[in-house]
């Protein structure tokens, strides 16, 4: 490339002086001009044109690589901004002559340089297209000791807050000084729809041994909502400590069958229990951590630096060739669903003649059955709603982005919006906590002649906890959605858990797991433990829930281990509304061998919040 | 005057220097460009005979189109000659070979032979499509497979470098060196004939029939040696041979533990083994690392790792006749006379006809482009218009399919980008995917801020290269425990079990790579067991089942779990953690 002959030389030398003058006549942006770059994946740039919904193949000019000249960048800008703005016309209608464009396939980023009334619009729709990209959750669950009282402390604090990353912070400070243990953890990365499971701990190698897995066991099935950002999820959860070459049939476990609703870089805490060794100060609880995957890529921020530089200066805005009409113009932004489009259609097409002969069906069929390319049809859609598009107004929609932009005068923005509003609707997640409490007899019985006068006890709770002899002997966290059976056990149980998959080994035989053969055993509470089911349906008010609570407890400190299963079995149904507690049961525990020498009472008292999620919320 | 005189003289010069340079030009084109004659292994009678198939009534084989015999008169030689050459100069020419004039042929169908006399430069064109048209007869394939063993900071740095490559070859080469030097051994060999798409199976091992009767379960039904079992065929095109293979390798292992004296159990920690399933695309004759894992661990190799990897060598061979090498003779014989007729009816007819030559409108040119066959499966036009490339008034495009060339017509900007289009990844060779697992073990603050840096990092790949160098310096602090890297053609699935006496390896996963390549949709089963001599009976077991979308080249943690130690408990100071990579690769399209 060298071999530059000695007449050719002056010229290359005036081009690159030229170049250069041209670099600094325009190294920065024109007055009314503006360039910005924006993380695009190519579908996104070029969104399927044709009915089958094949993108495009990429064919832009590569960028070019090392030194590059002002002329050779002036070349790749001009033949790119050719081609993508003829591309993005389709869904975009707001470039004006002068627009350049640059796109990077590798970082997936594109520069633009517009006008900044068009920039408004493009960074719109970029930003609704980050928010709408598909991301697959990582979901990780920890497992921690800490004392009681600090555990007493983030229960309350995370009762009603729908991110607990402030109560997991503090709990990982408190490992890093030793305070707390973290006793387990695991990872599942996932996709939406799918079902998906991690285990770590220990097994026997024999199967038929029917000893249980030890360890955590995670199952989960999560759906990401249509909105692509609120993910929801089933479980199933189980841990109990590992210890390799102790294992017994019986031994401690805690398991959730439930449901969650996260959005990403969220933690939740999604249960605590106390350690079920006698005479523990130690509780225990999970946190579930949603994650993404893969990140959102960082943009290339050296291609809008190539388009400033070296983009040709555009001619000046002229205000006159604005029409008079586009002065008053507003631009509206609007959610709608993603198959918008899939209200174009032809309201006057021929009624099928069942008697036609082939022949006269091939001539009464129009030949071209969509005139329009399919996202141009935005326009069309309004305009069937009798809504007016003046000179400079537009309706652009990009089907990945899921929102409609529409520039036009208020009054008809205002159509617009009648027209297109809907709501996205989250269904929230309710919280039952469940608080089993015990107290001397006698203030308990003078405050439930208060509990009668209303259905709110929250109040009372509080004053409970207060007195003298008052003790916290379970807090539960159950989540769940309206409709969705939802159940926690902490306890020690004789059963292996059904979810324990089958080993490699017996895969390997035919190729696949053998899921049939499963145990599937109802696990059985053995002397020390509590088990809830829930069951919860939100009433035709909306606003209350009924409930259905099954509750089983048994305290190893109360019976010895010897006598028969005592303890209680709650069964009971009930209505709430949000942001309340009710007192449900009260009883009098079995007198153990080692059982305090007053009288005492137990209570369980019921929460329930219901947690919802601002789906519009960036992240 | 005398200046322009002067510039005459100059330009004489220029011109008689240009001129003797266009004349030492045209004769060393003669001298680096020769006629020859050589014998190949060909069969056009499918283009011979293409009008007789047509209808083999109307036009009877004259003499002409016979092979003479071989007593048969040199004249009679020589109109078979001159009649084959020209029946297949057109045909040549049609399929993309274009023969210079002068070429003499002569072909002997039945035989498969056809000897040539024609330039140099003519040759290697010929002699690949003669080798692509020998469809008309049986191919064998040839599969040897070769299992090395080594040092795995010697292998490890060979695994990461072939990831990304579509050839192995240097790398192999780098193995056999180090073979040579003694740094490497060779732990098997074998070698396999089979009929395409035909399973053939080999099994090497001893036999275990003296083995004890009461010793029935599943797991120890692992015989000590070798079993291979292949399917290849050639329905990739394009040169690409398809390989399915199952490989399972056992080795006795002899356990005992010095230092605790404890004796372990060999009938239920049975011996050491690795099975596998992979699929892949070879190139024929080029060396192919299938597949790297960890081997199963004994006492005494624990603390110096080992790698094994296995490659694979296949050939295609087509089963032909026994060439008829008298035809050499008879085509020199006759080679004089035949040449001279040929180029004489050729100089006429070339004058009668010229064709004319179309002149693109102002503004366009003329080219042509190579492109490859999955472009040709679609209406190309409608390829370029759906992919925004206008074809605008006096634009055109012709295609052919045979040799797989583009003529257009259309603006430079526009050809630039149809060329761009042909080369997009959706229109290339199905990719080949490698999938890498590594499962790193170490200090739990380390580890865990590595885990952080690869969730959030822009460029996890990079950063994953930068934990390997860490991995590599600091061998205390975090340690690659497994490696296993394995290969798949689109849609099968790879399956690996390693079995040991430490640890148990299982890993199945399927995998499809999206239309352009770039992401991978992936089902995966992973276990990572480990079993403490001492609890045999027992494994600490890591296990994850799922189903992920993955971006080709990019490394995405899949699980993270608290190790155990070896007295059993968990080892709360570490972490470790299962990276899963996939690469897509491709094999680039060649005219083989």
């Amino acid at each position: 490339m060298k071999r530059t002959s000695s007449p050719r030389l002056p010229v290359a030398m005036l081009c690159l002086i030229a170049a250069g003058l041209l670099t600094i006549a325009h190294g920065e942006e024109p007055a009314g001009w503006v360039t910005k770059s924006f993380p695009m994946r190519w579908e996104d740039v070029a969104p399927p044109v044709t009915p089958e919904g094949e993108v495009p193949p990429l064919v832009l000019p590569p960028l070019p690589v090392g030194q590059t000249s002002g002329m050779e960048w002036e070349r790749v800008i001009k033949t790119s901004s050719e081609m993508l703005t003829r591309i993005m016309q389709d869904y975009l209608p707001v470039f004006p002559a002068g627009t350049t464009m640059l796109y990077d396939p590798a970082t997936e980023t594109l520069a633009v340089r517009t006008t900044q009334e068009s920039m408004q619009v493009v960074e719109i729709l970029a930003r609704e297209l980050l928010r709408g990209r598909p991301w697959q959750p990582v979901l990780r669950v920890f497992v921690y000791e800490l004392d009681q009282p600090v555990m007493r402390d983030l229960l309350l604090e995370t009762a009603v807050a729908n991110d607990h990353v402030q109560a997991w912070n503090k709990v990982e400070a408190l490992t890093a000084n030793k305070k707390a243990t973290l006793l387990d953890q695991i990872r599942l990365p996932v996709r939406s729809g799918f079902r998906a499971s991690a285990d770590s701990g220990c097994e026997k190698l024999f199967p038929e041994d029917k000893t249980p897995f030890r360890g955590l066991s995670f199952e989960m099935e999560p759906v990401i909502n249509s909105e692509g950002r609120l993910l929801t999820c089933d479980y199933r959860l189980t841990w109990s400590p590992p210890l390799l070459g102790a294992m017994r049939k019986e031994h401690p476990l805690v398991t959730w069958d439930s449901y969650t609703s996260m959005i990403p870089g969220q933690v939740q805490l999604i249960g605590a229990w106390n350690e079920q060794a006698a005479a523990s100060k130690k509780s225990q609880c999970a946190f579930l951590l949603c994650g993404r995957h893969p990140g959102v890529p960082k943009v290339n921020e050296a291609i809008r630096q190539v388009l400033i530089d070296h983009s040709p200066p555009p001619l000046p805005v002229s205000k006159a060739t604005a029409p008079e009409a586009a002065l008053g113009m507003k631009l509206g932004t609007y959610r709608v669903p993603r198959s918008y489009l899939a209200l174009d259609q032809d309201p006057v097409s021929p009624p099928m003649d069942p008697f036609a002969t082939s022949s006269t069906t091939d001539s009464l069929r129009p030949k071209t059955t969509r005139k329009r390319p399919p996202i141009k049809a935005a326009q069309h859609i309004l305009e069937m709603q009798g809504i007016l598009f003046p000179a400079g107004s537009f309706a652009a929609f990009h089907p990945g982005a899921g929102v409609l932009l529409v520039k036009n005068q208020a009054a008809n923005l205002d159509q617009v919006e009648a027209f297109v509003w809907s709501h996205p609707r989250v269904s929230p997640t309710s919280r039952f906590t469940i608080h089993l409490v015990e107290a001397d007899s006698q203030p308990l019985r003078e405050l439930s002649s208060e509990a009668a006068e209303g259905g709110d006890h929250t109040v009372l709770l509080q004053k409970l906890s207060k007195l003298p002899d008052f003790r916290w002997i379970e807090s539960i966290f159950v989540d769940t959605m309206a409709g969705r059976r939802a159940g926690f056990s902490s306890g020690w149980f004789n059963e292996p858990i059904a979810a324990a998959p089958l080993p490699e080994s017996k895969i390997t035989s035919n190729g696949e797991g053998n899921t049939s053969d499963q145990p599937v055993n109802e696990k059985k509470l053995l002397h020390s433990g509590i088990q809830v089911n829930l069951d919860s349906v939100l009433g035709p008010d909306g606003t209350t829930t009924n409930i259905i609570l099954e509750l089983e407890q048994r305290d190893e400190e109360a019976i010895s281990r010897s006598t028969s299963a005592t303890g209680v079995k709650l069964n009971v149904s009930t209505v709430m509304t949000a942001g309340t507690t009710r007192w449900i049961a009260t009883w009098r525990p079995p007198a153990g061998s080692n059982a305090p020498a007053r009288d005492k009472l137990r209570a369980v008292f019921l929460t329930l919040n219901q947690i919802y999620f601002d789906s519009g919320s960036d992240f | 005057m005398k200046q322009f005189q002067f510039f005459m003289l100059k330009l004489g010069l220029f011109a008689l220097a240009v001129g003797s340079r266009l004349v030492h030009a045209a004769e060393s084109a003669e001298e680096d460009d020769p006629w020859v004659t050589e014998v190949l292994r060909a069969d056009f009678s499918a283009g011979y005979h293409r009008d007789l198939a047509a209808d083999p009534f109307t036009s009877p084989p004259s003499p002409d189109n016979m092979l003479p015999r071989a007593d048969d008169s040199e004249e009679a030689w020589q109109r078979y000659a001159v009649g084959s050459t020209r029946r297949l100069s057109p045909f040549l020419q049609e399929i993309g070979c274009p023969v210079p004039v002068g070429t003499v042929l002569i072909p002997d169908a039945w035989q498969a032979t056809l000897a040539v006399h024609t330039r140099q430069s003519a040759l290697s064109k010929l002699r690949l499509h003669s080798r692509r048209l020998l469809t008309r007869f049986p191919e064998t394939f040839d599969l040897r497979g070769t299992l090395y063993a080594g040092d795995a900071s010697l292998l490890f740095p060979l695994v990461n470098q072939v990831s990304s490559q579509a050839s192995h070859s240097e790398a192999v080469a780098q193995l056999e060196t180090l073979l040579k030097g003694g740094k490497v051994q060779l732990l098997d060999e074998w070698q396999l004939y089979a009929k395409p798409e035909q399973s053939t199976k080999l099994e090497n091992h001893t036999d275990r029939s003296h083995r004890k009767e009461n010793e029935t379960s599943d797991s120890d039904a692992v015989a000590i040696g070798t079993t291979v079992e292949a399917k290849l065929s050639n329905t990739v095109g394009d040169g690409g041979i398809a390989l399915s293979l199952s490989f399972s390798h056992a080795a006795r292992t002899e356990v005992s533990n010095p230092e605790d004296k404890t004796r372990i159990d060999l009938a239920e920690a049975h011996a050491s083994s690795v099975k596998l399933n992979i699929s892949s695309i070879l190139a024929p004759a080029e060396p192919h690392i299938v597949a790297a894992w960890t081997p199963p661990e004994t006492v005494q190799t624990s603390g110096q790792r080992q790698l094994h990897l296995l490659v694979v060598k296949a050939h295609m061979n087509r089963v032909l006749p026994p060439g008829n090498d008298a035809l050499k003779t008879k085509l020199t014989q006759v080679l004089p006379k035949a040449k001279a007729e040929l180029i004489k009816t050729e100089m006429q007819s070339a004058s009668e006809a010229e064709p004319p030559k179309r002149t693109p409108p102002p503004g366009m040119e003329t080219r042509v482009i190579k492109v490859p066959p999955k472009f040709l499966e679609k209406h190309p036009p409608e390829q370029i218009l759906n992919a925004n490339i206008p074809l605008p008034e006096g634009s055109s495009c012709v295609f052919h399919t045979h040799s797989r060339t583009l003529e257009l017509v259309n603006t430079p900007a526009n050809l630039d980008a149809i060329a761009r289009l042909a080369a997009a990844p959706e229109f290339q060779n199905d990719p080949v995917i490698r999938k890498t697992v590594y499962l790193v073990r170490g200090d739990r603050q380390m580890i865990g801020k590595w885990v952080e840096e690869l969730d959030t990092n822009l460029l996890p790949q990079l950063k994953w290269k930068e934990f390997l160098e860490v991995i590599a310096r600091l061998p205390e602090q975090a340690k690659v425990v497994e490696v296993a890297s394995l290969e798949s053609r689109p849609g099968e699935r790879n399956e690996l079990f390693v079995e040991g006496v430490e640890h148990d390896l299982a890993w199945m996963s399927d995998s499809v790579a999206a239309r352009t390549g770039t992401t991978m949709d992936c089902n995966l089963l992973f276990n990572y067991a480990r079993k403490l001599p001492l609890h045999a009976k027992e494994s600490h077991n890591n296990r994850l089942m799922t189903s992920l979308i993955l971006i080709q080249g990019t490394p995405c943690v899949i699980g993270e779990w608290i190790p155990v130690a070896d007295t059993g408990a968990p080892a709360r100071d570490q972490l470790q953690i299962a990276v899963l990579k996939l690469e897509a690769v491709r094999r680039p399209v060649t005219d083989e």
